[in-house]
């Protein structure tokens, strides 16, 4: 069975999706090819994913759904005509809750039943934006996670619930959780890293700009 | 009342309003930089949408007539919706129950939606329709309608 992953991020190698691939892949024993869909024509793209057996497409969340580029991927896509082929995704966002992309899911889930393709589930993790930035401790669970998802792939060409599930949580932030992310601490611990740009960047000063009024 | 359209089909327009024709005008992608976030905050790095920009936050109403493209908004639309990010702040608000972006602006327009129904089931139109309801929620906007015309073949 020929997997190829698929990696929907504008930032392409150099975001926090391909830090979710490679931790994936580093549950394998064989490496799985990746390719960008940035650096691709989609209808060329289209075609060449039908050598494989199955696709796994891995991409941040923008504006609760795939980012532009791979709608137009989707776009190039045509039905089966076998139903042999299967699709899975990876889908990783800035926002704590997962019920963020619960619009998205609904629509990938839909989309692989329309090309004929099996739909072996979309993989949801919020509050992954920093994990290229912050050091690699901040992250450690999650990449073990991401190394076991990769490793229970490999055996069963499936997600394992399990991991999707913890990956998956919170699905809707608690009350508890609200009235903690609304506290004066936590917000500014929520804006350190935007402010640290702003500044660094000389313009702190103008971060409420409304420049087309 | 000012008035902006946004349109994939029909020819549809009305006297002094902006029109941004998506049939022949290709979005420039986001490049996920935040460039617009933190570097010239409200001002993404490309400029090909900086009269939709002063339109769209100046309009009272937006009109958008759109085209189902496999059972899903457009790549071309979509990368408009991406682009709509330096309307917003970086900070989040949690206020609703949910992770939401700040206001960058006081106001934001009310939207109405016609979209060409080329759906086969009830099930991916409502799939559509809440997308949309939930983008237009999420960028503020108080007033969001929808309506599908002109049943037609999916494309
Ligand atoms: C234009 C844009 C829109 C985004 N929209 C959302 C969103 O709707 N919900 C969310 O949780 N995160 C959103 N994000 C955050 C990204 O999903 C997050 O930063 C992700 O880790 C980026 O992955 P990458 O580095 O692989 O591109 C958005 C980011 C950008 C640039």
């Amino acid at each position: 069975m020929k997997t190829l992953i698929i990696n929907g991020s504008p930032r392409a190698n150099h975001g926090n999706t391909q830090l979710f691939i490679d931790h994936f892949q580093s549950g394998l024993t064989q490496p799985l090819p990746v390719r960008y869909v940035l650096r691709e024509n989609p209808t060329t793209l289209a075609l060449e994913m039908n050598d494989y057996d199955t696709i796994l497409l891995a991409m941040p969340l923008y504006i609760h759904a795939m980012p532009g580029i791979v709608m137009k991927l989707f776009e190039a896509m045509n039905p089966h005509p076998t139903n042999h082929k299967k699709i899975g995704f990876i889908v990783q966002a800035g926002f704590i809750e997962s019920s963020t992309a619960r619009y998205l899911e609904n629509y990938l889930s839909s989309l692989a039943h329309y090309l004929n393709y099996t739909y072996l589930g979309t993989v949801i993790k919020g509050d992954a934006a920093a994990c290229s930035i912050l050091p690699h401790f901040f992250f450690g669970k999650l990449f073990k996670q991401l190394k076991a998802l990769g490793a229970e792939y490999e055996k069963n060409e499936s997600f394992d619930p399990n991991f999707v599930e913890k990956l998956g949580n919170p699905v809707y932030l608690s009350k508890f959780q609200v009235r903690l992310l609304e506290s004066c601490l936590v917000k500014k611990l929520d804006q350190i890293g935007w402010n640290w740009n702003l500044k660094r960047n000389g313009c702190f000063e103008n971060r409420f700009d409304q420049p087309f009024l | 009342m000012k008035t902006m359209i946004v349109r994939e089909f029909h020819d549809f327009m009305l006297p002094d309003s902006y029109l941004l024709d998506l049939s022949d005008q290709k979005i420039k992608g986001c490049t996920g930089c935040w460039i617009c976030w933190w570097k010239t905050p409200g001002r993404c790095v490309h400029h090909d949408l900086d009269l939709f920009y002063r339109h769209y936050i100046t309009s009272e109403k937006v009109i958008f007539y759109l085209t189902v493209s496999q059972g899903f908004i457009s790549g071309n639309l979509k990368t408009l919706f991406d682009r709509m990010i330096p309307l917003f702040l970086p900070y989040t608000n949690y206020t609703s129950g949910e992770s939401m972006h700040d206001k960058r602006y006081e106001r934001y327009p009310d939207i109405e939606i016609h979209y060409h129904d080329t759906f086969l089931e009830a099930a991916e139109k409502k799939i559509f329709e809440d997308y949309l309801q939930r983008t237009f929620y999420q960028f503020h906007s108080k007033n969001i309608s929808l309506t599908g015309e002109q049943r037609g073949v999916r494309k």
